[in-house]
């Protein structure tokens, strides 16, 4: 799929993150880009509506499953939730980017080794 | 083979991620508000934040379809409405069109009867069609015709036919068919056997209006009459020549 617009994350990094998040806990949009957003101290500028092509990526690959439901405002919200085939996909996606990281760290750092 | 179902929820799927957006939007414009901003203000920073609606809009559909074919959709039905909006470039194109291909049609069903499907008779390298002179086209006279059979010595035989329309009313539905009308020797200088019948010979004919025999195609036969081995003979005649039909050609002779 093209993608003209530049983006600050690497491709993949916004799905990880929402299934972390959704990993925790059950979620509508809104309350996913805010958990993001307060747990990254604000350092990622996630663009909010980038986070629905993300999830609708997601649900067609089955890792998340959506439903409909009442949000404690009283409000119709489809609250999403993460399957036992996206805990897989989250588990081997994180320990391919901290590979990923540790490699780009070494780069980076000659000579030190890996923080951990 | 997701893609089938998708196809039927496709707008339940637009629908649902329009009032996802609309919510969300909401939800951050209210958190702003609480925040101490005007409403106006907090839904003009909220959307601002959300980014390029539209576009975030149509990258989550495109991840649900197959988006070249909903475009090319989106192209027929603007090109089928700017032909309604101009019917008269509409009919001419159409008419040109029809034209077109219907003398397409033509041309090829004729080369497909006389090139690509040549005359399947015994020999047929040896038939030749006589012309006179520069004439565009091979017509004879019946008394040259008759002169030219008699003092043929360079020929096996010599032949004439006919094409016409005539009526045939086999019972039911009278119709108006094709004839070829051939001389008496035609099927004998072909070297053509019947499959039903007999066909008629040179010795049938004792001048005008002799020998008024009829011979059906097999092709006729065949999507008219249904193979039906009884019907040739029951048959009452073509109108005007109230004679029995005498044979059935072939299925190879058409």
């Amino acid at each position: 799929m093209a993608n003209n617009t530049p983006r600050d994350l690497f491709p993949g990094a916004l799905e990880m993150m929402i299934l972390e998040s959704l990993r925790r806990q059950p979620a509508h949009g809104y309350a996913l880009v805010q958990h993001i957003q307060q747990r990254s101290n604000n350092l990622l500028q996630v663009e909010e509506g980038s986070l629905y092509p993300a999830l609708q990526r997601l649900l067609k690959a089955k890792l998340v499953k959506a439903d409909w439901g009442v949000s404690s405002t009283n409000r119709r919200v489809r609250t999403y939730q993460i399957t036992p085939s996206g805990i897989r996909h989250l588990e081997q996606q994180i320990s391919s980017f901290e590979r990923m990281f540790e490699g780009i760290t070494l780069v980076l750092n000659p000579g030190k080794s890996p923080a951990n | 083979m997701d893609w089938i179902p998708n196809i039927f929820r496709r707008r339940r799927l637009y629908q649902d991620l329009s009032e996802e957006i609309n919510l969300h939007i909401e939800e951050r414009a209210e958190q702003l508000m609480r925040e101490g901003m005007s409403r106006r203000e907090a839904e003009e920073h909220a959307s601002r934040a959300f980014g390029n609606r539209a576009l975030l809009e149509e990258r989550s559909r495109e991840v649900w379809l197959w988006s070249t074919l909903e475009s090319s959709y989106a192209d027929v039905r603007f090109a089928l409405r700017q032909l309604r909006r101009s019917p008269g470039f509409t009919i001419a194109a159409v008419l040109t069109l029809a034209l077109a291909i219907g003398a397409n049609a033509v041309v090829f069903s004729v080369m497909n009867a006389f090139i690509l499907r040549p005359l399947n008779v015994p020999d047929a390298q040896s038939l030749y069609a006589l012309q006179h002179g520069n004439e565009p086209v091979a017509n004879q006279s019946y008394p040259d015709y008759l002169e030219l059979r008699d003092r043929n010595h360079s020929f096996d035989g010599l032949i004439a036919y006919n094409v016409a329309q005539a009526g045939l009313d086999a019972g039911k539905e009278p119709s108006r068919v094709w004839v070829e009308e051939g001389s008496g020797n035609y099927f004998d200088a072909l070297g053509l056997k019947p499959y039903l019948g007999h066909f008629f010979h040179a010795s049938d004919e004792h001048g005008a209006n002799s020998a008024p025999y009829i011979v059906l195609t097999y092709a006729y036969w065949h999507t008219h009459f249904q193979d039906d081995p009884g019907v040739w003979a029951a048959l009452s005649g073509l109108t005007g020549t109230p004679s029995p039909f005498s044979g059935l050609g072939r299925r190879t002779f058409t």
